[in-house]
């Protein structure tokens, strides 16, 4: 296999491209089925992907590829990379890389990223606006839930 | 009640005051995403997003998310429910179950319950996170809510037990009577649906062995005294084996010799039912019994010697413990009969032929800890150790 083979390019929704090891992008199942599919040459064109997520992305793909025995990475390493990887995004990144990952389908990284935002998402008011998302109940609604599980706001 | 005025109002504020945030543009994430992030959630933040909207709310009740969320929670670094009561209160502590060498508080989780539902026996170990307690009440531990049932149509004294079927992810409640050989009694969790009578092709049963049974892998365990003879004698001990599925019994004969293994207590040991002796032995060893197959005609016989403590301060012995459980790595889980100045659980692997001992309390901390929570000189009673207990929302959001 010549070295061009083992390279691919990704191209992001905004015209971004990033030469990659196969290896690498291979951890993407939806990148995958596309080689294996339909892939023209060797780029492949990610409609929903920003370049600055997608550099994110590859940055992940990079740290946890298997490259010809170049693996060797102990998995408590690893697992201190990915803390540190997810700390200090913020939350449009974070939910950007859970879309990413789901779109590319790379379990590990949906995983990843949708603990972490379990993880910063406590309060109901992080829940509003972290997760974006519409309170539809009526006060007194809500009152009685909160009532019945009056615990779990111990604190 | 000021008390609770005030949360209330935090609530509210929490839930109400928004509006003028600066609240990003970002699109809605997709349902199905939203409940990936949920079922990482622990237990507490669950319940509190529970009032964020109702889509939610009805997201958290369907029983893919109850299963999904049940996973997680499996996947998570091992933990024991611990509980016992004081006077008129239970406490119940989640402690790491792997090594903790900082040996402080700051690990666990506690709460205690003042409601009289709580100092009812126990009459299940934490079967897939639910507990059974005298009276058919379920109670699930990580969302501190109870759950009434009602009772089977039966005047006949029985006994109760909590089932799990892994494969259809349904608990089930078996109610026997000890008069009725022929039939037994049958509730579905969450199904909506009242007690079943089914038919048991049984002996006559006079009385049970072990109040717990004990369910693993879709089998429930229970043991028994049966008549076999028209002349009511002798009576026979046996194990019942039902499975939570199919809903069939067999019985499987004991190991040894009629009654002399009554006291043995269920376990699961590599996947297989065992008995194992309650007490360590004068000479240290740990008596298990492990069936090799599914009708009970074969069973293997193992000594194991437990290493002695490390620290034998306050006369610590080994004959002072009593077994409670196994871990899901196969370690026996021991734990003094009696305590009060200091309380500590022994980790035996009997493969390693290891002990571990974790202290949870001695001496000064000892008092630290009664301080802090309250127990002042009281009696500990009714101690439970549930290994490997994992967050369940299953029945009660």
């Amino acid at each position: 296999m010549s070295k061009s083979e083992k390279k691919i390019v990704l191209k992001s929704l905004d015209n971004e491209a990033f030469e990659v090891e196969k290896a690498v992008a291979l951890q993407s199942q939806t990148i995958w089925v596309m080689c294996e599919d339909k892939c023209v040459g060797n780029e492949i064109p990610l409609e929903n992907v920003t370049g600055q997520i997608l550099a994110k992305v590859i940055d992940y793909c990079k740290k946890h590829a298997v490259v010809d025995g170049d693996g060797d990475e102990s998995s408590e390493e690893l697992k201190n990379w990915d803390t540190e990887f997810t700390k200090n995004m913020d939350q449009s990144t974070l939910f950007n890389m859970i879309l990413a990952a789901n779109y590319l389908n790379i379990k590990s990284l949906l995983n990843l990223t949708c603990q972490a935002v379990a993880d910063k998402t406590k309060t109901i008011d992080e829940f509003h606006t972290f997760l974006n998302i519409e309170n539809n109940f009526t006060p007194e609604e809500e009152a009685q839930i909160c009532q019945e599980n009056l615990w779990a706001f111990d604190d | 009640m000021a008390e609770q005025e005030e949360k209330r109002a935090r609530i509210q504020r929490a839930t109400h005051d928004d509006d003028n945030d600066k609240r990003s543009k970002l699109d809605p994430i997709p349902l199905d995403l939203i409940s990936e992030i949920l079922s990482r959630l622990p237990a507490k933040s669950l319940v509190r997003s529970l009032c964020v909207s109702k889509l939610w709310s009805s997201l958290t009740k369907h029983s893919s998310f109850i299963n999904s969320f049940a996973t997680r929670s499996s996947e998570r670094p091992p933990r024991n429910l611990v509980t016992f009561s004081v006077e008129s209160k239970r406490f119940v502590f989640s402690v790491p179950q792997d090594r903790n060498p900082d040996r402080s508080f700051s690990s666990m989780d506690s709460y205690q319950m003042t409601n009289h539902k709580v100092m009812r026996f126990l009459l299940s170990k934490s079967v897939q996170g639910l507990v059974l307690l005298t009276g058919f009440l379920i109670w699930n531990p990580t969302m501190r809510r109870f759950l009434n049932l009602s009772q089977p149509k039966t005047r006949n004294l029985g006994m109760s037990f909590l089932g799990y079927d892994p494969l259809e992810g349904k608990h089930k409640l078996l109610h026997v009577d000890r008069e009725h050989s022929k039939s037994a009694w049958i509730l579905t969790l969450g199904a909506q649906e009242s007690w079943r009578k089914i038919s048991k092709d049984m002996p006559f049963c006079s009385s049970f062995g072990e109040r717990c049974g004990r369910c693993f892998n879709g089998i429930l365990y229970y043991s028994a005294c049966f008549c076999t003879h028209p002349s009511g004698r002798p009576l026979e001990y046996h194990i019942v084996r039902f499975d939570v599925r199919s809903e069939k019994f067999n019985l499987i004969k004991p190991p040894k010799g009629t009654f002399a293994l009554v006291d043995h207590m269920m376990i699961p040991y590599e996947g297989r039912l065992a008995l194992v002796s309650p007490t360590i032995s004068d000479d240290n060893k740990v008596e298990i019994y492990i069936l090799q197959d599914a009708d009970g005609q074969k069973w293997t016989h193992k000594r194991f010697r437990v290493p002695s403590m490390k620290d034998t301060r306050e006369g610590r012995r080994l004959s002072d413990l009593r077994f409670h459980d196994v871990t899901d790595a196969g370690e026996f889980i021991f734990a003094p009969k009696s305590f009060s100045e200091s309380f500590y659980i022994l980790y035996f692997d009997p493969r390693r032929k290891s002990i571990r001992e974790e202290v949870w309390f001695e001496g000064i901390s000892g008092d630290e800890f009664r301080r802090r929570y309250g127990l002042r000189d009281h009696e500990i009673r009714d101690l439970h150790i549930f290994p490997n207990h994992f967050e369940s929302i299953v029945s009660c959001l």
